[in-house]
């Protein structure tokens, strides 16, 4: 009953599983992940459909945002975002070979959201720069884009080594929602 | 650590408003001036879009607007988003990037090469 509102992948949830990524934050997470797929290749072309993504992005930052204040326990932000001696202290034990299982973010995955989420947004604020014209603000904008790209590779990276590190599919919770407990 | 969530997503909220608000300004902004400056002066004269129509200048009408402004050896028109960007010489002769309105055919902007 509890887990009836995942519709038909209700019955994955099987004994030893938990409902950790709520419907707003497995939406929000691959719309963003196609807008910034889409404003990346339409950047060069096709100007208009650029911008809607771009603003899509926006929305959507400005959206998880207001979720991370308000929403459930593992959307929270003060669930995930570390301070800098709890981030320090889960890189060494990574580095180490031996980092702490967290049902929600890990202390690298918060911080890395955080990053993405403040890059994403300085992309969109030196896109709306270009409107204003200027080659200056166009090269900024591009560098402000490589840099994110840059971030959203890391992220990918993180969520592959920590799948890796603890035998559970990332990728896969944060389309069900479920992870082992 | 309670807090330091807080903040962030305060943060990015506002950053997110402040981004948005920016281009919403923007875009509206645009429109009203344009709206007034060309009904204003009257510059409709057969040598562009109709005022308040928001056509787009073609390419021969804008290359026109610009060399009437005292730019000459225009060598590369490019539209770029409902704008055009320019590459010119001014009355100086330097070389220089114009930023020309696509709907007003105005100079926003230009830059020496
Ligand atoms: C193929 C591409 C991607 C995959 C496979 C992927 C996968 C994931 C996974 C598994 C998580 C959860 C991490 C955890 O378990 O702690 C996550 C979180 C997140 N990812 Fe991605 N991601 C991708 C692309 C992107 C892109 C392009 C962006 C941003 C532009 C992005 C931004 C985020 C954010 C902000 C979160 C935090 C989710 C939240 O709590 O709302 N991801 N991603």
């Amino acid at each position: 009953m509890a887990t009836a509102d995942v519709g038909p992948r209700a019955d994955t949830a099987a004994a030893g599983s938990v409902k950790v990524w709520d419907p707003l934050v497995r939406v929000l997470h691959w719309s963003l992940a196609g807008c910034f797929a889409l404003a990346y290749v339409t950047g060069e072309e096709i100007l208009s459909l650029h911008q809607v993504a771009g603003y899509g992005i926006v929305a959507i930052v400005g959206a998880r945002a207001l979720w991370g204040l308000v929403g459930p326990r593992y959307a929270r932000f003060d669930d995930f975002v570390p301070g800098p001696g709890r981030l320090i202290g889960y890189l060494r034990d990574l580095l180490a070979g031996r980092p702490r299982r967290y049902l929600g973010h890990n202390p690298a995955g918060g911080a890395m959201i955080v990053a993405l989420l403040a890059g994403l947004l300085g992309t969109g604020a030196s896109g709306i720069l270009t409107l204003y014209g200027g080659d200056a603000f166009e090269e900024l904008h591009e560098v402000a884009a490589n840099i994110t790209l840059t971030l959203v590779l890391l992220h990918i990276a993180g969520v592959i080594l920590s799948s890796l590190l603890h035998h559970e599919n990332l990728v896969r919770a944060m389309i069900t929602g479920f992870k082992r407990v | 650590m309670m807090n330091f969530g807080k903040v962030i997503a305060f943060a990015l909220i506002a950053g997110a408003v402040a981004v948005g608000g920016t281009a919403l300004a923007q875009q509206t902004g645009k429109v009203n001036v344009t709206g007034i400056r060309l009904a204003a002066s009257g510059e409709s004269d057969g040598n562009g879009p109709e005022a308040g129509k928001g056509e787009r200048f073609s390419v021969p009408q804008v290359a026109q607007r610009v060399s009437e402004q005292g730019y000459t050896d225009i060598t590369e028109v490019e539209l770029e988003d409902g704008n055009y960007e320019i590459k010119a010489r001014d009355k100086e002769g330097r070389w220089v990037e114009i930023y020309v309105d696509g709907r007003t055919g105005k100079v926003m902007h230009s830059e020496v090469d």
